[in-house]
């Protein structure tokens, strides 16, 4: 049994390594390695040998890189490692290497004498490895701590080689990009989405083969994730220690998975009981209400500053699980300790003080949350998250009073074009007319006759949001074509096409005006506002 | 009896320009200068070194420094008569002629500017027939000749007389001597008399030069094979003809270095490097080295045919790779220690001309 | 209230005009056949693109136009110039006017004088000014020249003798004489430097009565914006300042050309195909801007050392007969675009030019083909979006101070200048930063250009 050159590099006895060229000849057998010495040395014949180069014995920025590449050609040598040289390697050696398939590896510091002995080990007894890597994968993982990228990184250390933790159809969760795996499995859809999902070996493009383990919580038959593997065609020695290692992996994952949702589920639904009994029962909580409050945390005396959280009509209309949990860690990350409890129209936090919050602490609460929102918004493709500060209010009647502000808050910020939108209520009640305004049945009414030809002239809404966005933002036509993830040109384009379709000119104040209430109008929700007290 | 005219310098420009080897320097402000000179003066005489009394001084000169700096601040003419006056005053003999130092780059075109200019010929050899970077890496460093006393003339007539036993000492301070001329001065080294030259120096350099730079200017640079039959006269090669696909330069220690990759025109799987050093010094084609310093290795534009020096090479020209032998004493084992690829520091054999294809 | 900015191109053939808000958007444009006397088209095209424009909201007119190059076809209209150059003993060798075509020369040549003075190249003078000489200089030029060239050995480093020379020639001839000082006009290189003062010197007369007509033709029309001409390398140049330096307005044609492609297709990194009449020019865009030659550029059959775009130009044009095939000009754009493009990889293609139609759809080694709206007029766009610039050509020695240290200053020089024509100083940025080491030098000196460039500032 031989190993190649590729499979050599995987096990680890050349951290940091890179493979500068030649990388054809990475199939290539490899039958023995030796240290070099020379050049010239090359010239003698060594069919399937590996040379290790001492540091600087070999420079690659130097024109004998292109007569030792020619000498291993004829010699038979598969590949010559090196320390990485002074300066960039010419194009002359990098195109000589993949013409004769030499690779060239440089790794960042090589012991001569200890690569050559790791190396030729593995070359004499590849089988010997597999049994290591098994060990050491179950050495690793633990219920605690084996969440998807800890799992992945694990295996990755011990495989090197395509890894990723797949959903039922496909989509990658965690893992290498560097794989279409949507592609891969395109075939499978049966396979993921199994009654009975079982480990499988399937044949992958250029003779690899694909290996999928699938991870099956307690409470379900199918299978809603898979752990998969990609082992190319020269590399099929590793197979079985593949199979074997995504089964441990799983095996980790799927403890943890359950260890975890048991904890936040009835974590989740004992706070938001308790703070629907609190926000209930404002004038006179009970003292086991009190009790159970202090128990979490919570101190019901002193000003509350409210934050009420909702969707805001992105692609994606479910947050994702354990929002809540991420955000209480992202905003205790930025030092703010609050609890974030789910309500049945959104989420709710909120601070307490001894002493209200001023204007600019409310601010940086509001600057805090969206900063939250935004990274929680960019690990979801679709999410698009909005919130409504209060104002701060005393005890527990004010917990409530502060919650009907945010509320309102929110509404506001759902009307506005950009991520994470966050509001913060406004005391001297310039926004609250508009509020009155934008739920005013016959202005929507009106905003909609406005904007009816755009509509009709496009049911996928682009223009009208094309539009909405463009006088969000200052009438910048690059800031437009960011947010909308377009080409300039394309919001150009689009621009001429809406003043061509509602007639207006957008550089006339009052034309932009109403034409930008109109936007907003139509973007607010269809249901009025339950609490317009 | 030759003479060098104002006809003859444009020509003489470009074979200067191949000498160099893609250094040597710019040659657009000295042809000027030889021009203005002539112009000036009447045409210059070519001597044969025979024609001159043997114990009479010839003045081997050339420009030490930036070749850059000569784009602003070019030289006055009247340096070669301080260089002339110091030497002879020095040595006690009388100046009978100049002679280029190398008939490579603006080196080859100063020297007759200051026989015009002296009255004087201007001697048909060279201390090298192509560019080096070093003052010992002449014909006269390898018969160990001091160069010695050595004179440098700035262009406000300041001289500096440097004498010293090492040729290695000599190069250091001259070089210091010029930095501190604003980067360029006029050089005179190696000060011989008439009579060493056929023994010690190159002769025929300059008419070489002459006629090489002739018969380039004369070809059609459209026409496939042009360059054949010039080449057979001169034992050249094309060896390679190809568009550069990379240019790698840095800072030496000595000015700046690196290498040119050229894949050929016809030819895709066919690469082959250039490594420089101010010159083109090695050509290697898949792993082979072709050409080695000191035989030559000149690029040259596929469409105009001009010169390319290796400060001007950028991706995308598209060049014929010349290789010309280098002169015949250089190809001694002396002359390959003082002057082949081991001297530039490159770990390469020197592969004798016309040996691999 | 949305201030406009007006671009016109005076080209050899066509006059092109175009109006554009502040967002880059065109809004009106125009084309127009040259008139002899430029200005006649001029008017055509303007009055074409303004109407509907209010004229209070024309706040920048940017102007590019190919007159001084044209003029140099026809020397009998050149005016006379005197040549001071500051350097001796050092450059004696080889005098002003060398090598110049005889029909300029006879025009233009004044009297010629080569003084004592000049700097080295870290600013120390070579020797002081020989102010005695300067005078006598003067005296030579009354009532004999036009204008007056001033030229400096190692004067963009040091520009004290070009300044303190052209004061006491001011001093004797009066303010009537336009001095042109080398360092305004011209980077490293001494004799290029002088060839283009003097072509300088020779054109002034007649680009300040072009510069005149126009200002005289925006004001009949009610208009006080404020104007500017697009230099060589595409930048701006106030009206004030372009008017003392003809020579930098002479090739601004396919600079504005290829950065009206730039700012049509959105691109900053493109081949530009400018298909025009009977020729085809093939340039890069690097960042937004032409890659520029580094080849000397000849103008009118002198020397001089402008940076102009690197264009390859090919045969065929929309009115080329026969026309043709789209297979031949895919073939032939293939190869120019790989002769222009500086690496590997492919880049996308921008046509451009009254025969953009005739590029191909698939090129090989070109990513894809766009053409934008508006491509007849790139020229006037080019003008109309092109920034203000600052350059600094110097050579360094690093052992006296540190490569840091050198390239900072190099860089807050380039910037300054920038600022100075004009550019909005919030938005400045270094455009480009070209570090060659001086061969037979050891490492540690260096010639330096930094271009620092920024957007006019918008005001109302």
């Amino acid at each position: 049994m031989s190993i190649s050159l590729r499979q050599l590099l995987t096990l680890g006895h050349l951290p940091g390594h890179s493979v500068l060229a030649g990388a054809s000849g990475l199939s290539a057998p490899v039958h023995a390695v030796v240290p070099g010495t020379t050049v010239r040395a090359l010239k003698e014949p060594a069919e399937g040998r590996l040379v290790v180069f001492a540091a600087g014995q070999l420079p690659l920025d130097d024109p004998n890189a292109d007569l030792a590449i020619r000498f291993c050609a004829s010699s038979g040598i598969v590949g010559l490692i090196t320390t990485p040289p002074k300066h960039p390697v010419a194009l002359s050696t990098l195109r000589l290497a993949d013409k004769y398939g030499i690779a060239l590896i440089t790794a960042g510091s090589v012991d001569q004498a200890a690569t050559v002995t790791a190396l030729e080990a593995d070359v004499r007894a590849p089988e010997v490895t597999g049994a290591h890597r098994l060990t050491a994968v179950v050495r690793q993982l633990s219920p605690h701590s084996s969440d998807a990228p800890q799992v992945i990184a694990v295996l990755r250390s011990e495989l090197r080689l395509p890894l990723a933790l797949l959903d039922s159809e496909g989509h990658r969760v965690e893992g290498d990009e560097s794989v279409d795996w949507e592609q891969l499995t395109s075939r499978l859809k049966d396979v993921l989405d199994s009654s009975h999902p079982t480990e499988r070996v399937h044949d992958a493009p250029d003779g690899a083969q694909l290996i999928l383990h699938p991870v099956v919580l307690p409470t379900s038959q199918r299978a809603g994730l898979w752990f998969a593997a990609v082992v190319e065609a020269d590399n099929s020695a590793m197979v079985d220690p593949v199979r074997h290692c995504l089964a441990i992996g799983a095996w980790g994952f799927t403890a943890h998975l359950a260890t975890r949702s048991l904890m936040t589920e009835v974590e989740g639904r004992q706070r938001a009981l308790l703070l629907g009994e609190i926000l209930d029962n404002a004038e006179s909580p009970s003292r086991q209400t009190v009790e159970r409050a202090t128990v979490l945390g919570w101190r019901l005396s002193g000003w509350h500053t409210v934050v009420h959280l909702a969707t805001a009509g992105g692609t994606l209309s479910v947050a994702p699980a354990g929002f809540a949990a991420d955000l209480e860690a992202a905003l205790a990350a930025a030092g703010i300790v609050a609890p974030v409890v789910e309500r049945p129209d959104g989420w709710m936090l909120w601070v307490t003080e001894e002493i209200a919050l001023d204007s600019a602490d409310q601010e940086r609460l509001a600057r805090i949350v969206r900063q939250a929102l935004l990274s929680i918004e960019s690990e979801h493709d679709g999410l698009r998250m909005c919130a409504g500060v209060g104002l701060p209010a005393q005890g527990s009647i004010g917990l409530g009073n502060s919650l009907r502000e945010a509320r309102k808050a929110s509404l506001l910020a759902r009307a506005n074009q950009t991520m994470a939108a966050v509001e913060r209520t406004d005391p001297i009640g310039l926004k609250r007319m508009l509020l009155g305004w934008y739920s005013y049945g016959p202005a929507r009414d009106i905003a909609a006759e406005v904007l009816e030809p755009l509509r009709a002239a496009d049911p996928t809404g682009e223009l009208n949001r094309t539009l909405g966005c463009f006088l969000d933002y200052e009438s910048s036509i690059a800031t437009t074509a960011a947010v909308l993830g377009v080409h300039r040109n394309t919001v150009l384009h689009r621009l001429t096409k809406i003043r061509t379709l509602l007639g207006v000119d957008l550089s006339d104040p009052n034309d932009r005006l109403a034409a930008h209430l109109a936007t907003r109008a139509e973007q607010l929700p269809q249901e009025p506002e339950p609490d317009h007290t | 009896m030759l003479e060098i005219t104002v006809d003859d310098v444009d020509d003489l420009a470009t074979g200067a320009a191949v000498l160099g080897s893609g250094g040597g320097g710019d040659t657009y402000i000295p042809t000027l200068m030889a021009v203005e000179a002539i112009t000036h003066h009447g045409p210059v005489r070519v001597a044969h070194p025979a024609e001159l009394d043997p114990e009479g001084l010839i003045l081997p000169l050339g420009a030490m420094g930036a070749p850059i700096a000569l784009v602003e601040k070019f030289f006055s003419g009247r340096e070669y008569q301080a260089a002339l006056s110091v030497l002879e005053q020095h040595l006690g003999r009388a100046g009978v002629g100049v002679m280029p130092s190398e008939v490579a780059g603006s080196a080859a075109l100063l020297p007759v500017t200051a026989a015009a200019a002296l009255g004087l010929p201007v001697v048909d050899g060279d201390t090298m027939r192509r560019a080096f970077p070093k003052l010992e890496m002449t014909q006269l460093g390898l018969a160990r000749i001091p160069a010695s006393p050595m004179v440098l003339v700035d262009v406000k007539g300041n001289t500096v007389l440097i004498t010293g036993s090492d040729n290695e000492d000599v190069e250091r301070l001259s070089r210091a001597a010029a930095a501190e001329m604003g980067m360029i001065a006029i050089a005179a080294a190696y000060p011989i008399t008439a009579g060493q030259i056929d023994e010690f120096a190159i002769p025929g350099s300059l008419t070489y030069c002459l006629e090489l730079g002739r018969r380039i200017r004369g070809i059609d640079p459209g026409q496939p094979d042009s360059y054949v039959e010039l080449l057979e006269d001169f034992d050249g090669r094309v060896i390679f003809t190809g568009k550069v696909g990379e240019v790698h330069r840095r800072n030496g220690r000595r000015g700046p270095l690196g290498t040119f990759t050229l894949e050929h025109l016809h030819a895709p799987d066919r690469v082959m490097r250039v490594d420089f050093q101010s010159e083109n010094l090695v050509a290697i084609e898949d792993g082979v080295p072709i050409v080695t310093v000191p035989d030559l290795i000149s690029l040259v534009d596929l469409e105009t045919g001009n010169p390319l020096s290796t400060d001007l090479l950028d991706y995308g020209h598209r060049v014929h790779v010349l290789a010309l032998p280098a002169h015949e004493r250089w190809h001694t084992s002396d002359g390959i220690a003082l002057v082949g690829p081991r001297a530039f520091g490159y770990d390469l054999d020197y592969v004798p001309f016309g040996t691999t294809s | 209230m949305n201030a406009v900015r007006i671009g016109i191109d005076v080209g050899g053939t066509n006059t092109d005009a175009v109006v554009m808000d502040s967002n880059g958007s065109v809004l009106a444009w125009q084309k127009v056949a040259t008139t002899p006397g430029r200005l006649d088209g001029i008017t055509e095209a303007l009055t074409a693109v303004l109407t509907g424009v209010e004229g209070q909201l024309v706040n920048q007119v940017m102007v590019g136009t190919t007159h001084p190059a044209d003029a140099l076809r026809s020397p009998q209209h050149l005016g006379r110039v005197g040549v001071l150059r500051i350097g001796a003993p050092a450059t004696l060798s080889v005098p002003p006017f060398t090598r110049w075509p005889a029909a300029l020369v006879e025009p233009v040549a004044g009297p010629v004088a080569v003084i004592g003075g000049g700097h080295e190249h870290d600013g120390r003078e070579i020797n002081p000014l020989d102010v005695d000489a300067v005078r006598e200089f003067a005296r030579s030029c009354e009532g004999a020249v036009d204008s007056i060239a001033v030229i400096g050995v190692t004067s963009p480093v040091n520009t004290d003798h070009e300044r303190r020379a052209a004061a006491i020639i001011r001093d004797h001839l009066g303010d009537e004489v336009a001095i042109t000082q080398g360092h305004e006009i011209s980077g490293i290189g001494l004799l290029e430097r002088e060839n283009s003062a003097i072509l300088n010197g020779s054109l002034i007369t007649l680009h300040r009565t072009m510069i005149d007509g126009l200002f005289r033709i925006l004001a009949e029309r009610g208009l006080s914006p404020d104007l500017y001409l697009t230099q060589n390398d595409g930048t701006l140049m106030s009206a004030g300042q372009a008017a003392r330096r003809p020579v930098l307005m002479i090739g601004s044609g396919p600079t504005n050309s290829m950065r009206g492609a730039a700012h049509l297709s959105g691109l900053k990194d493109a081949i530009v195909v400018d298909v025009g009449g009977t020729s085809t020019d093939v340039g890069l865009l690097v960042d937004g801007f032409p890659r520029i030659s580094a080849l000397p550029v000849e103008i009118g059959g002198v020397r001089t050392n402008y940076r102009m775009p690197d264009l390859i130009s090919a045969g065929f044009g929309a009115d080329s007969s026969p026309q043709p095939g789209p297979a031949n000009v895919a073939k032939r754009l293939t190869a120019l675009a790989d002769r222009i493009k500086a690496s590997r990889g492919e880049l996308p293609l921008v046509a451009v030019g009254g025969g953009a139609h005739l590029v191909p759809d698939r090129i090989d080694g070109v990513s894809e083909v766009l053409r934008p709206e508006s491509v007849q007029v790139a020229n006037a766009i080019g003008a109309a979006t092109a920034e203000a610039s600052g350059v600094v050509d110097q050579i360094f020695v690093y052992d006296n101070s540190t490569r840091e240290s050198c390239l900072a200053y190099a860089r807050e020089r380039a910037e300054e200048e920038a600022v100075l024509a004009g550019a909005d100083p919030a938005r400045v940025r270094i455009t480009k930063l070209i570090e060659v080491p001086l061969t037979y030098m050891a490492g540690s000196s260096a010639r330096v250009l930094v271009q620092a460039q920024g957007p006019l500032p918008a005001r109302m």
